[in-house]
């Protein structure tokens, strides 16, 4: 059975505004399929806490239905996510509510994708340690980012296609918040903190909530949302 | 002490303020150059004074008098030294251009969780040699391009126009200076400018309640 450890908190700008937190996850963690999503609102969008949280219903609306097809490109994958999420907007306009989109989906017939809109870190821990980032795609740098909302192609997302996740493998996924002052060099250890310390707790999401809102990098500002996926081991041993 | 700080960076983002600064031989006239030394000393001060950052100020100094050159590197404000600068040669404005779109655009430098960074030219004369193709390339590059500029005319001889260009922005003003006191006052306006922006919830809006038509110099 794959775990899940996420949360999203507010950051010291949006709570000085009187501003909700603007970012926002889902995870589901089915026997033969999992998903993760997690999405990053544009501060300067009137409905960007609006328009992260459908999108990640939008990854699921789409997640659910690529995941049926042995062959179903992630392109579709994509456009299904991108028509879902307008559908989701509903009267909202896209443009004010304009959110990065970061998706991890298996499918039934061993793969996975991963796509990625706008800035934030997906990065994957395998069993020996090994970290591999995800590739952001294009950067816009100084709080500039892609995003679903903004004018933007299919071109635009940065996606994958790999296998899921094995016994031993976690997945790691921030919004830039958190993944603008993590050390690269450590991601590996931070899945296996996380892991091992939260894996056991009753309510890790609050506790990686608390860890989030004392956020140890000075003059921190953003909405932080961490996000931590992994397939146990078997047994100790295989560690 | 949360263990999360074993697994992120212990620097706040830094917000890069880069200073173009002319030095060719006019300005070793008038106590146009010792004013410009005081006023770039008093900013670096009020930098490393300043308490309430949410950013970090990393300054850079580029001068242009005979040759362009790096006289202060990148880095933090609060560990800078400064070294008055002297006066001399022609104004190699482009090679100036040319210097600081290659720092903007080093993300070793400034790296991509910096804030946007503020561009200041300061100039009492023509530049001599080519200074559109540099500015240009500074102007079209993906960082340059978003960086807030700033500009300062020293006395009559000052190519407003080059300036209006660097700015690239009709509707911004290239602030002038007559006297040389009057460069000390536009510094002290950057060091505002600079400490609201930091002081703000987002280091990358614009600055605001600068002065307009009613800036006295």
């Amino acid at each position: 059975m794959v775990r899940v450890v996420a949360s999203s908190v507010r950051g010291p700008a949006h709570a000085q505004d009187g501003l909700p937190c603007q970012d926002a996850w889902k995870a589901d963690t089915g026997s033969r399929a999992s998903f993760a999503v997690v999405c990053d609102g544009m501060g300067s969008r009137p409905r960007a806490q609006a328009g992260a949280r459908a999108a990640t219903l939008a990854a699921r609306d789409a997640w659910r239905l690529w995941r049926r097809s042995t062959a179903g490109a992630v392109e579709d994958l994509i456009r299904l996510l991108e028509a879902a999420w307008r559908i989701r907007l509903d009267e909202i306009p896209p443009d004010s509510a304009a959110t990065t989109c970061l998706v991890y989906a298996e499918d039934e017939h061993g793969r996975a994708a991963l796509l990625q809109l706008g800035d934030g870190l997906m990065a994957r821990r395998t069993r020996d340690g090994a970290v591999i980032v995800h590739p952001a795609g294009r950067a816009l740098d100084f709080g500039a980012t892609l995003a679903l909302g903004t004018p933007h192609a299919l071109a635009d997302w940065s996606w994958s296609l790999t296998t899921p996740l094995a016994r031993g493998e976690a997945l790691v996924m921030a919004t830039d918040g958190v993944a603008d002052d993590f050390d690269h060099r450590r991601l590996g250890e931070l899945a296996a903190w996380i892991m091992d310390e939260f894996g056991a707790l009753a309510h890790p999401g609050r506790a990686l909530a608390r860890e989030l809102r004392a956020w140890p990098v000075p003059h921190h500002l953003d909405d932080k949302t961490l996000l931590v996926m992994w397939k146990p081991c078997n047994s100790p041993s295989d560690k | 002490m949360s263990k999360l700080k074993e697994f992120t960076v212990s620097a706040a983002r830094p917000l890069p303020v880069v200073v173009l600064a002319d030095v060719s031989g006019s300005m070793a006239v008038d106590g146009k150059i010792q004013a410009a030394n005081l006023a770039l000393r008093e900013m670096i001060e009020a930098f490393q004074d300043e308490s309430d950052l949410r950013a970090e100020i990393h300054l850079s100094v580029i001068t242009f008098g005979g040759v362009a050159r790096v006289h202060l590197p990148l880095g933090p404000a609060r560990g800078a030294s400064w070294t008055d600068l002297g006066a001399s040669g022609g104004t190699p404005m482009g090679a100036a251009f040319e210097l600081a779109r290659t720092l903007v655009e080093d993300r070793t430098a400034v790296p991509s969780r910096a804030y946007r960074p503020t561009l200041v030219l300061v100039s009492d004369g023509q530049p001599t040699g080519a200074w559109q193709p540099p500015l240009q390339a500074l102007l079209a590059s993906e960082r340059g391009g978003k960086a807030f500029r700033m500009a300062l005319a020293i006395g009559a001889d000052a190519d407003h126009a080059v300036l209006q260009a660097f700015l690239a922005d009709p509707e911004a003003r290239v602030y002038r200076a007559d006297e040389a006191r009057q460069i000390r006052q536009f510094f002290q306006l950057v060091t505002m400018s600079v400490a609201a922006r930091s002081r703000s919830a987002n280091p990358n809006s614009g600055p605001v309640g600068l002065p307009g038509d009613g800036w006295d110099l």
